[in-house]
């Protein structure tokens, strides 16, 4: 039997490199689940849960929408009255403040900082995915989308 | 390098599963039905 060489194994790494890129979904489904029960993490989805009673009423009417990047933003305050309108800057001040400090907190909990920026793409999707139909949402684009 | 390397190693499906949770506890009632997994949780 002819003997196989070393440079043989050296040349499929590239192969096995690409296999794994393309398919990163196959070691993901079988990862643990990520860490969600800190305090700081519980106590941030009480605070987001309390600010979505204010949020609903302007997210209904597409006053403001969500942002594929996890945020919330104004959308179209021209029925707005102006202290409402002020209020209203506060409570998105607030939301986009919380929502990221929620991602960061993730990532730091499963001892991951550097997942932050992917936690709040991911969390931008599922939100925008699990949102009731009417509402808006601004894409990659900058475009606002009625869902 | 440092981003694909994030990317790569990401695990995208827990941290679906994460969202839905925690998506469910900010939204009760509101959200779209969670996937299985993320009633399993």
């Amino acid at each position: 039997m002819k003997p196989v060489r070393p440079n043989f194994w050296v040349s499929l790494l590239p192969a096995l490199i690409a296999c794994l890129i393309a398919a990163p979904g196959v070691s993901a489904q079988s990862a643990p689940d990520l860490d969600i029960n800190s305090a700081a993490i519980v106590s941030l989805a009480k605070s987001l849960a309390n600010r979505f009673a204010h949020l609903r009423p302007h997210l209904d009417t597409g006053v403001i929408g969500l942002t594929h990047d996890g945020s919330v933003a104004l959308r179209d305050s021209a029925s707005l009255d102006v202290k409402v309108l002020l209020v209203l800057d506060v409570l998105i001040a607030e939301e986009n403040k919380d929502r990221a400090t929620l991602y960061r907190e993730i990532a730091r909990a499963n001892r991951r900082p550097e997942w932050e920026s992917d936690l709040r793409t991911t969390f931008g999707r599922r939100w925008i995915s699990r949102m009731p139909a009417g509402w808006f949402y601004r894409n990659e684009q900058g475009q606002w989308v009625r869902k | 390098m440092v981003g694909c390397a994030s990317t790569l190693f990401f695990p995208v499906h827990p941290a679906e599963k994460a969202a839905d949770k925690l998506i469910d506890d900010i939204w009760p009632g509101v959200a779209k039905s969670p996937t299985p997994e993320a009633k399993k949780q």
